[in-house]
Formats: C-alpha cells, sequence, structure tokens
C-alpha cells in the first residue's frame, strides 16, 4: 500500500513527462517528413532564380578588390570557373576607373597584390567533440615525432591536466630468432612550463580555443600554435619545447590569424613571388586591439583600429618594408542586438543585400609604431539583389513548412522568443542533444502565432469535449486545459493517452459519463448496479442505514 | 530471505543468457583487439610531408579499444532486451505471472528480486569481461601509449545503456495499454536516453543522463507493476 501510495506521486509526474516528450519527438519527426516529403514533391533540378541584370556595376560589386605594395587598387574579376584549378580562370583586370588593364588566364597574371592574413578554422568544437563518447569510445589528440623512417615518439594531450605526456615508441617485437628490446617508457611532459620530466612540474596550457599544425620543412614531424583563452603557445615536439608567443594577461584572445606564419606560401601573390613578406601572427583581444607578432626581424606591436570598425572588416599583413592594414565597410550594420551569424542576423542580412548599398575597401599603412595612415581607398554601389530577400511566397515547401509549423507547441514560440539568440549560441558552442533540440524548435516554431494560437485553441475545445463527461475534479481538467493549450497538438495526444477512459449513456439523465467516477457528472446518480441473480453470493449491497436495494 | 529465494530463482532463469552474452563480447569483442594487437606490431603512423599544413583532426586518433567498444555496447543493448524479455514478457506468453504474484512474498519484493537479478546479471556478466579486456590491453609493452582510464569507464556508460534498454523493455513488457497508443514509449525513452548519454563529452553528464532514464523507468516501473492485475 505505501509503494502504491508513493508511486502515485512520483511516477505521475514521470509518466506525464516522458509521454510529453515522447509525442514532442514524434511531432518534429512528422513536420520534418512531411516538409521533406513535399520538397522531394517540388524540387525541379534545372529551376535556377532569375539572375539579376549584370552591368558595369554588377561587374565592379563581384570584382575582388586587391592592392599592389604601393597602394594601387586592381579590380580582378573573374568571369568563368575553370575545371583545372584557379590558375586557369580566365582574370579581367581593371583600375578604379574601369579602364581594362589587361586579360588572360590567372597564371600569367603581370601583378603580384598583397597576400593578407587569415581565419584559421574554428575547430574548438570538432576538438572537443573529440571527447564525445559516441559508439566507439572518445578519441584522442595525438602529435607523433618522426625521423625519416619512422615514428620515434608520440605525445598525447592529457585535457584534464592541460599537459600532454610524451611516449618513447620502441616496442617489444619477438621475431623468430631475437627480440627488440622494449622502451616504451615515458619520456616526460609538455605543459605551460616547457618540458619536464617530473609530473609535479607541469604548468597547465589551459583550455583549447584554436589549434593550428604544421610541419617545418626541415622536419617530419608536426609543430603547432596551441591558442587558450589568454594565451598562445607554439609547441614543437620535436626540440621537446613549448614557447609563449603572446600572452594577453587578463584579456580575452577573440581570435588570432596566421600570414606565413607556417612557412607555407602566401596566397594571391601572383606566379612570382617578389614580394617578401614577415611571418605574422595577428591576435585580437576583446578590447579591439590588434596585438602583431612578427618574425625576420623579431617584433612585437599593438595596433589600435577604430572603434566603430567591425572585428571582421580588416585584415593586415606585414612585408620587410611596410606593415598594410585593410579595412573593408558597408553604409550599414545589423543591430547589436542580434549575435552575428545568428538566423536573425541572416534575415536582415538578406533584406540588406535586396536593397542597393555601399561598400568601400581602404588600405592603411601602420607607422611610427601604431598609428594608421590611410593609402588609398575605393567605393562603389552594390545593386539591388531582390531575389536573395526571402523565399518566395508561392513556394509550395516552404507554405508546407508553414502550415505544418501551426501544430508545434506555443510553447517553442515563447521559449524562442525569450531564449532565441541565447539557445542558439549555446547550441553552436555545445553538441549532441542541445544541438538537436535547438534545431527542433528553430525548425518549429511557427511563424504566425496567431493561427497557432488558433489551432492551440482548437486541441483544448476537443481536450474539453473529451475531459467533461470523465471529468474527476475541475481543478485537474483545468490543468490538463492549460497542458494542452501550451503545447498543441502534443500536449492534446499526451492527454488522451494518459486520461482515456471508457463512457457510458448515464441511465438517468441520458448523457454521457465516464467510468473513473461512481456518481454522474451532471445528475448524480451512481452507477447501474447488474441485476441480481440467483446465483449470486452477495445479495445486499447497501450500507447500514440505507433502504436495501431490490 | 524470500528476497533471495526469489532473486536466485530470476538469477537462475537469466544464466543462459548471461553466458551466451560473456562468450559473444569474448569472440566479437576479442577478435578487433586482438587484431589490433597484431596490427600495431606493423603499424606505422601516417607521416606528413615536410613544408605542409596539418589539419587539426588529423592529429585526433581513435583508442586501440574502440572496436571493442562498440561490440560491447551492442552486447549490452542485446543482453539488456533479452533479459526483459525473459523476465517480464515471458510470464505473460507462457501465463506464470499468478504463480509468482500470488506467493507468500509482497509482490513489490518479486519485482525488486527479478530487477536486482537482472541488473547484476548484466552488470558482473558484462563488466568482468570488459574489466578483463581492458586489463589485457593495458599491459605494459602491448600498446604505446596504453589506453587510457577514461575509456574504461566509457565502457561502463554502454553497460549502463543496456541496463536502460533493459528497464525500458521491462516497462513496455508491464505496461497494460495497446501497443498502436504509448506501450513503446518506454523503450523509446530509453533509446533517447542511450542517445543523450552517447552523445555527452563529459562522464558526468553522461552519468546524470544514466541515472535520470534509470530513475524515470524504476518509478514507471514500480507504479505499474505494484498497481496492475496479473
Amino acid at each position: 500500500m505505501v509503494a502504491q501510495k508513493h508511486s502515485k506521486y512520483i511516477a505521475g509526474p514521470l509518466k506525464i513527462f516522458t509521454t510529453l516528450l515522447m509525442l514532442l519527438f514524434a511531432v518534429a519527426f512528422v513536420q520534418m517528413f512531411v516538409t521533406q516529403i513535399a520538397f522531394v514533391c517540388t524540387y525541379r533540378p534545372g529551376y535556377t532564380r532569375p539572375a539579376p541584370p549584370k552591368g558595369p556595376n554588377w561587374r565592379i560589386a563581384h570584382s575582388a578588390k586587391h592592392f599592389l605594395p604601393d597602394g594601387t587598387i586592381h579590380l580582378v574579376y573573374r568571369s568563368d570557373y575553370s575545371r583545372a584549378g584557379q590558375d586557369y580562370e580566365q582574370e579581367q583586370i581593371y583600375d578604379t576607373n574601369d579602364n581594362l588593364l589587361w586579360e588572360g588566364l590567372r597564371k600569367d597574371r603581370p601583378y603580384e597584390y598583397l597576400s593578407w592574413d587569415g581565419p584559421r578554422l574554428a575547430l574548438t568544437k570538432r576538438i572537443y567533440e573529440s571527447q564525445m563518447i559516441t559508439a566507439g569510445f572518445s578519441r584522442e589528440l595525438e602529435i607523433t615525432v618522426n625521423s625519416s623512417e619512422k615514428t620515434e615518439q608520440l605525445w598525447r594531450y592529457q585535457r584534464r591536466g592541460g599537459f600532454f605526456v610524451g611516449y618513447g615508441m620502441k616496442k617489444a617485437l619477438e621475431f623468430s630468432n631475437s627480440i627488440v628490446e622494449i622502451d616504451t617508457a615515458k619520456i616526460g611532459y609538455i605543459s605551460a612550463a616547457g618540458f619536464t620530466e617530473s609530473k609535479a612540474d607541469i604548468q597547465p596550457l589551459g583550455t583549447l580555443e584554436s589549434l593550428t599544425a604544421w610541419v617545418p620543412p626541415d622536419s617530419f614531424s608536426p609543430t603547432i600554435l596551441w591558442h587558450t583563452k589568454s594565451r598562445v603557445y607554439q609547441i614543437n615536439f620535436e626540440q621537446k619545447n613549448a614557447e609563449l608567443i603572446f600572452d594577453a594577461g587578463k584579456e580575452k584572445i577573440e581570435w588570432i590569424r596566421l600570414h606565413t606564419w607556417e612557412c607555407t606560401q602566401p596566397e594571391l601573390s601572383g606566379p612570382n613571388i617578389s614580394i617578401k613578406y614577415r611571418p605574422l601572427i595577428d591576435c585580437l583581444t576583446e578590447h579591439g586591439k590588434h596585438h602583431l607578432i612578427m618574425r625576420e626581424p623579431d617584433e612585437k606591436l599593438t595596433v589600435e583600429v577604430p572603434a566603430d570598425w567591425d572585428r571582421d572588416s580588416h585584415a593586415i599583413t606585414a612585408t620587410q618594408e611596410k606593415i598594410f592594414l585593410q579595412h573593408t565597410a558597408t553604409d550599414s550594420r545589423p543591430p547589436q542586438t542580434i549575435r552575428r551569424g545568428s538566423p536573425a542576423w541572416h534575415k536582415w542580412w538578406r533584406r540588406y543585400l535586396s536593397k542597393p548599398h555601399q561598400r568601400w575597401v581602404e588600405l592603411y599603412t601602420v607607422e611610427n609604431g601604431a598609428d594608421l595612415h590611410r593609402l588609398n581607398r575605393f567605393d562603389w554601389t552594390v545593386p539591388a539583389n531582390p531575389s536573395i530577400a526571402e523565399t518566395k511566397p508561392g513556394d509550395v515547401y516552404s507554405r508546407i513548412k508553414k502550415l505544418t509549423n501551426q501544430v508545434s507547441p506555443p510553447a517553442y514560440n515563447i521559449i524562442w522568443r525569450i531564449f532565441g539568440e541565447q539557445l542558439w549560441a549555446i547550441s553552436r558552442r555545445s553538441s549532441g542533444m542541445i544541438h538537436i533540440y535547438e534545431d527542433i524548435i528553430s525548425n518549429s516554431t511557427p511563424e504566425n502565432a496567431v493561427t497557432n494560437l488558433l489551432v492551440s485553441t482548437l486541441m483544448v475545445i476537443l481536450a474539453l469535449l473529451h475531459a467533461l463527461p470523465r471529468r474527476t475534479s475541475g481543478v485537474r481538467l483545468v490543468l490538463w486545459l492549460i497542458f494542452v493549450a501550451f503545447f498543441n497538438v502534443a500536449g492534446l495526444l499526451t492527454y488522451l493517452a494518459l486520461n482515456h477512459t471508457p463512457v457510458i449513456r448515464c441511465p438517468v439523465c441520458g448523457k454521457r459519463r465516464g467510468l473513473e467516477r461512481t456518481d454522474c457528472v451532471r445528475c448524480g446518480a451512481e452507477l447501474p448496479r447488474p441485476e441480481p441473480t440467483e446465483h449470486d453470493l452477495i445479495f445486499d449491497t447497501s450500507l447500514p442505514g440505507e433502504k436495501p436495494r431490490p | 530471505m524470500r528476497f533471495f529465494t526469489l532473486a536466485r530463482k530470476e538469477l537462475r532463469e537469466c544464466l543462459p543468457w548471461m553466458i551466451l552474452a560473456v562468450l559473444s563480447l569474448l569472440v566479437l569483442g576479442g577478435f578487433p583487439l586482438w587484431e589490433r594487437v597484431i596490427a600495431e606490431n606493423e603499424y606505422r603512423y601516417p607521416f606528413p610531408s615536410p613544408g605542409s599544413t596539418v589539419q587539426p583532426w588529423q592529429l585526433i586518433r581513435y583508442s586501440v579499444l574502440a572496436g571493442t567498444g562498440s561490440v560491447l555496447l551492442m552486447t549490452s543493448i542485446a543482453l539488456g532486451l533479452a533479459l526483459a524479455v525473459r523476465q517480464f514478457w515471458m510470464p505473460f506468453f507462457t501465463r506464470t505471472w499468478p504463480f509468482l504474484v500470488h506467493r507468500s512474498a509482497r509482490r513489490s519484493t518479486a519485482l525488486w528480486a527479478k530487477l536486482a537479478a537482472g541488473t547484476a546479471a548484466l552488470l558482473f556478466s558484462l563488466g568482468a569481461v570488459w574489466l578483463a579486456l581492458y586489463l589485457y590491453a593495458c599491459r605494459p609493452g602491448l600498446f604505446v601509449p596504453p589506453p587510457r582510464i577514461r575509456v574504461f569507464w566509457e565502457g561502463w556508460f554502454y553497460i549502463a545503456s543496456g541496463l536502460v534498454v533493459y528497464l525500458g523493455a521491462a516497462l513496455v513488457g508491464l505496461s497494460t495499454v495497446r501497443w498502436y497508443t504509448t506501450r513503446i514509449f518506454g523503450l523509446a525513452f530509453a533509446a533517447l536516453i542511450v542517445i543523450t548519454t552517447l552523445v555527452q563529452c563529459r562522464l558526468s553528464l553522461a552519468f546524470a543522463s544514466v541515472a535520470v532514464g534509470v530513475v524515470v523507468l524504476l518509478s514507471q516501473i514500480t507504479d505499474t507493476f505494484v498497481n496492475r492485475e496479473f
């Protein structure tokens, strides 16, 4: 009895929770299935959006703007795509007055333009996801030290302590007549303290933000650039050292960009590289300062850009003679409240591109340590591109998607309005189920809240019609109706799954009544009793003081 | 006393499935490990060429026990299903539930004996083999470097996934509702918990996921078993 009593209060709510969760997934699956079927049925492979009208403005807008080391701007327009690769693409080079300077294959281009630092792939999430349990265990970050013939050492990252442990790779190989020596002992540790033989001396490298790896020209072993929240280390496993390249102190590093740091060839330089670049790391910190770390010769510099510049709108490069900064801007920016890359940001951006707008590019040199001196500027007008503004209203797929989203819970709408941006940001950082939940909520959120509420009201009415003859208490009924209103179809199905009882017609008032209660909810009459037969063992079921029943 | 008697009876019934699971894991899970041992002696890590850029994901490597882990997960889920069918579905087919619930023991005692026997069968049989395989892989000189301790704990989450499936299947077996309504939800919920566990990067979150699944399913099994008629 005790178990029965307790289980009612614990298992009841949990049963509602699991049923609702399953039905929310089921509804989301049906919505996705219907919209995908609609997509497959309405997809036309040959269909392309009408191309916007092409003219000089369109060509200028779609030309790459490149700088010569003296500050001259060239507009490079690629008219067609070559399967043979970038070098065989046809190019037209114009000056800023729209005069054609040169035309031909890219590999024959007579100009050498400045090449810029670029972002490295943000792989933090991917490296973090390597820790996911999955069906084949989590994976490990391991760096090998190789000679020209074999792997000599293996360094494994210990996420918990924030350091690398090195192992020798000599192994016990037993052949028919000879035994190779065994030497798999730990070599030591590489951490923020550099190489140490004892674990007691290590200092954590810090949580990884991004990782860049390359193999120096004179080696077979990767060297890595380890970027944490406020520090950048360069770790060379072959030489067993960890060099602190940059320390932002209490400031947070927003991103790092590299240019020829990894000893790789610069892009965009042209067929004959004559510009002598200096290896460069550009660390942008949270207060908008660019910390430049350069080599050949070693130099550190901090450049501050105007506060109204977008943080991703500029790039830096350093040659033996000068340090250049390129800035690209537009005449409008999305509101500060919209997070970059979020759905709202994309929506704003699509609307912006659908109208004509101004853009410009500027070239600066960094002089006297950190002052910016403008060398050149070019402005152009980007023509309107209305076809990318919104999906077409007549699109069957989007119409069906809108229709199916009307059965989504209004709760999604509330959650998305209040937490949408944060949920999106958390989802991008995290993995697995949070990402799936965010995807379901963002894809199923109804665009028209009024229609969604109407559908939800219809579900409440259906629930009410079902509940009226079966109700056992008024409070319970009201709570279930609120529940259905909140979760729409999934709520109604949950209610039906957990509350369905058979009904009979009341012999007194003639209306339907559920069998959960002994008395009729409308007239109060008790449930009819079966006619007594001569074989009945219980003859009289009336209570003391009650009139005996026939 | 009655509990242990009932639990012994349940364990006796689970024994063939335990033996089958142990043998399957030893053979199917041991084979990829053995294969890896052979390959390790000839294995050379891929050499990046001098002056090249290395993509970070090229530095991320699978555990040497990855193949064994997949077999462990599959075996665990299969054993969980088999035990639940044996303990909670078969008595309906053979119509032996009334013999069990009308013994001189409380209904909850019979339920807990079943659950304890099923859980012990799952954890001990697979846990022992997994421990043996892990210790073998950690033998000095077999793999350089040896598998991490985290891999061992992740193996236990695979076994716990089997436990969640066992509870989900038990709930489905005991449920009185129809198949085409919400009866299958017990197993669907268990599947959701298993997926949630496997996509966690932190062991603490994986533990929380399993714990939530076990608590939710156990409470519903208890409620259904105590209140239903046989």
